[in-house]
């Protein structure tokens, strides 16, 4: 499954991944900028799997163990096991990001980046 | 082509056409979500029903059929389930149906 | 080709999700579009052979979602947020920042597809084919992914166990867990219909036998510690919110936690040093399954008594406090 030179399956996740990066420049709302940062981790899973897998491949797990395979029909399974921890890591993350968008909120009562930045320099004014 | 594997080929595409019209029913203009939501929730509980008993069918007696007739049991209870707790949460935040001529359901 | 045909569509339907996520004015649409993105990524894991990581982000997205969505129901139900977001949304966008950052974004996009090798050739054949053909000699079981995390690699298994109770800590420091009244009774605060009860009754104990399904077969087939946890914290989620039994209290499934951490650490070493698994001669299949079943159990129950934790951290305790009250807590942080 080839467009040209370039396999599909590494086009789209790089597509993903800049929409992502637009979107975190462009939106100013901070929940969304956390969704995004979610998909900007899914995208580089996706190309991680790709690198070691074709569509349609089997699954590496083989139920009879005496039968002989070949090896390019078998997904990579090393991907797969770092990929199943990037995305545990990845939700601890986000719980991580979304108790400190709570924390902001009840300082600034406001999920908008830029009233937010106002009031924090509001704040550190030194008093005269 | 043996008669298991048509019969259960007819099955699954009448479950398919049931979530058709399902789609379709959803996107019926000028509807209230209580009426997206009834439609929603028993064309998606039968069309997976349907689906599963086709499955069922085509694989014959094996242990895969029994994991499907656990799913197929599972899904004829949570599926009503999470479609009652959808529209308890709507009516508990505030959300009044509308009928065609203009009343308000009180419920 | 129906795999690929499908795939391309997915793929193709995947980015324009993407790009609603990043045009929507809304949260909530942001949530149900994120559903929908998670979705199609658990359908391409599976179509690309891995069931694991396709099991793992489906039930991921899951709690992520509920994560969410509680989180924007606080703010929302304060009013604040959403007046915010609305003048937000009503504010006249700056086109020409709009332009100057597509066009930098698009720059680095075309440098990375064009500039970077791609190629249709497989990436590190050796080590897949060594882990391929050696992992039923070197550390058992049937499925390779499980050989990798709990025996090549187990060193990455328990940093990410490390991870999981640092992102728990953090998480309780960062919230409001002395500020917040808890009472006794501990109850969740919705009163659910009896239909619910009823139906949750029957569930529950199916999500339980699921996880230990999935815990137990972890080694010889897809499944595993990290989603028999999931499938295990959400069993005492549906028990907390929806029955209302809360036996088991924060600070104890906190402990817990940390006590499976330590026996984490200490089985593989204790594993590896008295030749459960890489001794070649000496490991016999029943040593190495046993190792393996013990492992998945102990990763599982860690992921569930964490999850449990953050998810209840979220739902259950932290309250938004009275605004007098920020008030003072912020200047008790600062002195």
């Amino acid at each position: 499954m080839t467009v040209g030179d370039i396999h599909v399956l590494e086009i789209f996740p790089i597509l993903v991944f800049f929409i992502s990066f637009f979107g975190l420049i462009i939106s100013r709302n901070i929940v969304k900028a956390i969704v995004l940062i979610m998909l900007m981790q899914t995208s580089v899973i996706l190309f991680w799997l790709g690198l070691g897998a074709r569509l349609g491949n089997i699954p590496p797990i083989f139920q009879d163990a005496t039968e002989v395979y070949d090896p390019n029909t078998i997904a990579d399974p090393l991907p797969q096991a770092l990929m199943l921890t990037a995305i545990i890591i990845g939700i601890a993350v986000t719980a991580i990001n979304i108790t400190l968008l709570n924390a902001l909120f009840r300082k600034y009562q406001t999920v908008d980046w830029q009233p937010m930045q106002d009031l924090a320099t509001v704040d550190e004014r030194p008093e005269s | 082509m043996s008669v298991q594997e048509i019969v259960s080929f007819i099955i699954m595409g009448i479950g398919i056409a049931f979530m058709l019209v399902g789609i379709i029913g959803m996107f019926q203009p000028k509807k209230d979500f209580y009426y997206r939501l009834l439609v929603a929730c028993k064309i998606d509980t039968i069309g997976l029903l349907t689906i599963g008993i086709g499955l069922a069918i085509r694989h014959g007696f094996s242990f895969f059929t029994g994991k499907i007739i656990l799913i197929i049991i599972i899904i004829m209870v949570l599926n009503p389930l999470v479609a009652h707790i959808i529209a308890q949460a709507a009516y508990r935040s505030g959300y009044v149906s509308i009928c065609k001529d203009g009343d308000s359901f009180d419920h | 080709m129906a795999i690929a045909l499908t795939t391309e569509i997915l793929l193709v339907f995947w980015v324009v999700n993407a790009i609603w996520i990043v045009f929507a004015k809304k949260t909530y649409r942001v949530m149900i579009f994120f559903g929908v993105f998670s979705l199609i990524t658990s359908v391409i894991y599976l179509f690309l052979g891995a069931p694991d990581v396709a099991m793992a982000e489906a039930g991921i997205s899951a709690f992520a979602t509920i994560f969410f969505i509680v989180c924007i129901e606080k703010y929302y139900s304060r009013g604040s947020g959403l007046k915010a977001e609305m003048a937000s949304a009503a504010k006249p966008r700056n086109y020409f920042k709009l332009v100057a950052a597509f066009a930098f974004v698009a720059m680095l996009c075309g440098l990375f597809i064009f500039f970077v090798p791609t190629t249709t050739e497989y990436a590190y054949t050796e080590l897949r084919d060594l882990y391929l053909f050696q992992f039923m000699r070197d550390v058992g079981g049937r499925n390779a992914v499980t050989a990798i995390y709990l025996g090549y690699r187990v060193y990455d298994t328990l940093f990410e166990a490390l991870l999981l109770v640092t992102a728990v800590v953090a998480v309780i420091h960062l919230s409001w867990f002395d500020r917040t009244i808890v009472a006794d009774g501990r109850h969740s605060e919705v009163e659910r219909s009896r239909m619910t009860k009823f139906a949750m009754r029957i569930v529950c104990p199916i999500i339980l036998l699921f996880g230990m399904y999935l815990v137990m077969n972890g080694h010889i087939s897809a499944g595993g510690g990290f989603l028999g946890g999931l499938a295990f914290a959400l069993f005492l989620v549906c028990r907390f919110m929806v029955l209302g039994v809360y036996d088991l209290p924060i600070e104890k499934a906190m402990k817990l936690e940390e006590l499976v951490f330590i026996n984490i650490i200490i089985l593989p070493i204790f594993a590896i040093f008295t030749g459960f698994i890489y001794f070649y001669g000496y490991a016999t299949e029943m040593f190495q399954n046993i190792y393996l079943i013990a492992m998945n159990f102990l990763v599982g129950l860690k992921v569930a008594f964490g999850f449990f934790v953050l998810f209840y951290r979220y739902i259950a305790i932290e309250r938004l406090p009275d605004k007098e009250e920020v008030v003072e807590a912020f200047d008790d942080g600062e002195d």
